[in-house]
């Protein structure tokens, strides 16, 4: 009994680090850019309702609201 | 001329003892003295406690009326190591006023030999010899799991101490033993796991060293040529073929080595883990760091170039609002331009920070930081675009920003969460490990 969980122990944390070195490696937790190629932001090549960069002529934001207005 | 003439090189035995024949002076019964170092006899016909240490035989007093059960009788043999010793004492031993906690010891006599203890506790028997073998520590200070060296280099582990008082008593001891004497032991099991055992006992103002091991029931079986020895009526008929086995007595070394065996294991893991998660933190080359103020945000902002050194390095990107965030939410939009004015990635760089207290307390929620972790296809020049805006965390809408921001990026970097995690793993297993050999080393003390 001692030795299989001597076993399981291994097993956990070995395969714990080595499944972290795996998907590090692997590059899980990274985003990909989500236009590789790349989406011009120049005035004549804007299309459909796209109004160019986001931060420029940008309407209000509406917040979902935090800890204050849950009551908290 | 000194050893030819007192024959010293021959060894020769010990003569054997010659036993004496007593007269019990309550009763007139006579009594057989086969130990010459006996001091206290107990009468086979009256049950009086003779001292015999002197010439002049005393009687002490009688013991109790009730007398245990004993599976094993004075003079009874066992054989142990080709000798054959009989049984000339028998004592019992009740710890905590617990009659459950019996421990029945014999003591077994050979005119050659000397004496050895056979002891039994719920049908775990040991048997032991005096030894002059002391410790170096203070015995009676250890509790279960704590290490004893003792004067002949060896290491012992601790299995428990205590203390018991001597109920009952027959046969002829070597001491004069009184019923209701209090014996403080502690137990030892030899570190390696070999199974052997030494043990201190304290009595009165005399300490007594033994050294012994284990014997399963089956070998005290066999040494007192009993093969019925402490089986059950059913057994005996044969009805059952075999006792259901009783748990074997606890090695405390081999568990004691156990615990610290998964200790080593996880504390292991815990250090490459932690090594790992450092170096992922260490990982990478700052290219960007600039502050901007409320009033820039507000216009909307571009950072200065940075380099991504090659193609589908990962790079972090983290955003800081500036000066901090209370009970406050901003909300930030990034987005990535390449030097060709191609824009490769937007996010949504929110932050929110709500802190309070809640029926006596504190509590918080949200962080001041936010961080990406991205990928970049192509190596080259970059820039961020950055327009936010902030507001009080009840205020549903907002166009402009009371805060700043800081921005910084960093390339070639590695995602180091997954180490974390694995590090915390690690260390949840360490803690629970170390409680449960902590629980362990306590339990004796209950």
């Amino acid at each position: 009994m001692r030795f299989i969980k001597t076993l399981l122990l291994i097993t956990i944390l070995g395969g714990g680090t080595l499944f972290a070195g795996y998907a590090t490696f692997k590059g899980f937790g990274v985003q990909n850019a989500m236009y590789p190629q790349g989406i011009s932001i120049r005035q004549d090549s804007v299309s459909g309702s796209r109004p160019g960069v986001v931060p420029f002529g940008r309407g209000p934001r509406v917040h979902r609201g935090g800890g204050l207005s849950r009551g908290k | 001329m000194e050893t030819e003439k007192y024959n010293l090189e021959k060894v020769r035995p010990r003569p054997p003892y010659t036993p004496k024949t007593i007269q019990c002076p309550s009763c007139g019964g006579g009594l057989s003295q086969k130990d010459e170092h006996s001091e206290l006899i107990v009468c086979d016909y009256c049950g009086s406690h003779l001292d015999v240490s002197e010439e002049e035989k005393t009687v002490l007093g009688k013991g109790p009326g009730q007398k245990p059960k004993f599976p094993l009788e004075i003079g009874d043999a066992f054989h142990y190591r080709n000798t054959r010793f009989e049984i000339i004492a028998r004592m019992e031993f009740i710890e905590d006023g617990d009659r459950t906690e019996q421990t029945l010891q014999y003591l077994l006599y050979n005119p050659r030999m000397g004496t050895m203890w056979l002891a039994a506790y719920k049908r775990n028997y040991s048997i032991s010899k005096d030894t002059h073998v002391m410790p170096e520590d203070d015995a009676f200070t250890k509790s279960r799991g704590d290490t004893l060296d003792t004067h002949d280099g060896r290491k012992w582990v601790c299995e428990g101490r205590g203390t018991y008082e001597l109920t009952y008593v027959d046969g002829a001891l070597p001491w004069i033993a009184k019923i209701r004497d209090r014996i403080d032991y502690a137990e030892f099991s030899e570190m390696s796991g070999s199974g052997e055992q030494y043990e201190v006992q304290s009595i009165g103002d005399e300490i007594e060293y033994g050294a012994g091991r284990a014997l399963s029931i089956a070998s005290v079986r066999k040494a007192t040529r009993k093969p019925d020895l402490e089986k059950t009526a059913a057994e005996k008929a044969g009805r059952m073929k075999q006792r259901v086995q009783e748990s074997p007595p606890e090695n405390v070394a081999l568990t004691r080595k156990y615990y610290l065996r998964l200790l080593a294991i996880a504390a292991l893991a815990l250090l490459i883990n932690g090594a790992l998660a450092a170096y992922t933190f260490m990982q990478g080359k700052r290219v960007l760091s600039q502050t901007f103020s409320a009033e820039e945000l507000n216009e909307g902002i571009e950072t200065n170039p940075f380099r991504v050194s090659r193609a589908n390095n990962v790079i972090k990107i983290t955003t800081k609002a500036w000066p901090k965030l209370s009970n406050e939410w901003m909300a930030l939009d990034v987005v990535m331009v390449r030097e060709d004015d191609m824009m490769i990635h937007e996010y949504d760089g929110s932050i929110e920070y709500y802190h309070g207290s809640s029926g006596g307390e504190k509590w918080s929620e949200g962080g001041q930081t936010h961080n990406l972790y991205l990928r970049v296809p192509q190596k080259g020049y970059y820039r961020l675009a950055l327009g936010g805006v902030s507001a009080r965390g009840n205020t549903p809408k907002s166009s402009r920003t009371t805060h700043g921001i800081q921005v910084r990026v960093k390339d070639r970097v590695v995602f180091p969460w997954l180490f974390v995690a694995s590090t915390v793993l690690s260390l949840v297993f360490l803690i629970l490990i170390g409680l449960s050999f902590k629980s362990w080393k306590d339990e004796d003390d209950d």
